[in-house]
């Protein structure tokens, strides 16, 4: 899925918050789940990120992309699009989350991103776990 | 910082594009409404704090990336 944007610096320019002097990205896939992938600094060493493909893990994610954001990233059409959300990492690994309230939105014909905070930021969250383990009781839960 | 006093229905002007009017007041909760061009952006401070916070929480090595795929896997 992320393969496209494998090797491929993204220029986010500032808008990782806390990061807002970093502009440079290097993105490369995860060999063995293409769902995933790594985003590290090309500018500051020891600064990268796990990723991964956000509407995978939950199905119902859905969100508009603002005028003023495709007009930043020049976007004209969906098909331009890949979205991730940062992941962090819990110990136990079972535990980690995935930050679908501040996805980043990359414009594969020009290879720029930028992190957007969704309005509407109850309804998604900044720490929704990727797996979900069956319930210990009652609520059946998916069986997958 | 700069404190003002306002009353309802009153405005302040940010940098001649930026309006903020105190639209109603009950109790403690004040209804703020703001005018602004499209590329500013506006988030609640505690929103913008959030993220900043998981966004820095989530640095992370590669050599992560390669455990968590491996639980991932097991529990697929």
């Amino acid at each position: 899925m992320l393969q496209i944007l494998h090797d491929r610096i993204i220029r986010f320019k500032g808008s990782l918050l806390g990061f807002d002097d970093l502009d440079a990205f290097l993105f490369s896939q995860a060999e063995s789940n293409p769902m995933f992938g790594y985003l590290e600094s090309i500018e500051q060493e020891g600064v990268g990120f796990i990723v991964a493909w956000p509407f995978h893990f939950f199905p119902e994610y859905e969100f508009e992309i603002e005028e003023r954001v495709k007009e930043e990233l020049r976007i004209a059409g969906h098909q331009e699009v890949v979205v991730l959300s940062l992941v962090r990492v819990k110990e136990p690994f079972t535990e980690s989350t995935a930050n679908i309230t501040a996805p980043l939105v990359i414009n594969l014909s020009n290879n720029e991103g930028r992190q957007i905070i969704l309005q509407n930021e109850h309804r998604y969250g900044t720490r929704r776990k990727l797996l979900r383990l069956a319930e210990p009781s009652g609520s059946g839960g998916d069986a997958c | 910082m700069l404190i003002l006093t306002r009353k309802t229905g009153q405005a302040i002007v940010l940098d001649n594009g930026i309006e903020i009017l105190v639209s109603s007041i009950d109790g403690d909760q004040v209804k703020i409404g703001i005018q602004a061009p499209r590329e500013v952006t506006i988030l609640r401070k505690e929103v913008y704090e959030e993220v900043r916070q998981s966004n820095r929480e989530a640095t992370s090595s590669k050599a992560n990336l390669q455990k968590l795929l491996g639980v991932m896997e097991k529990n697929s």
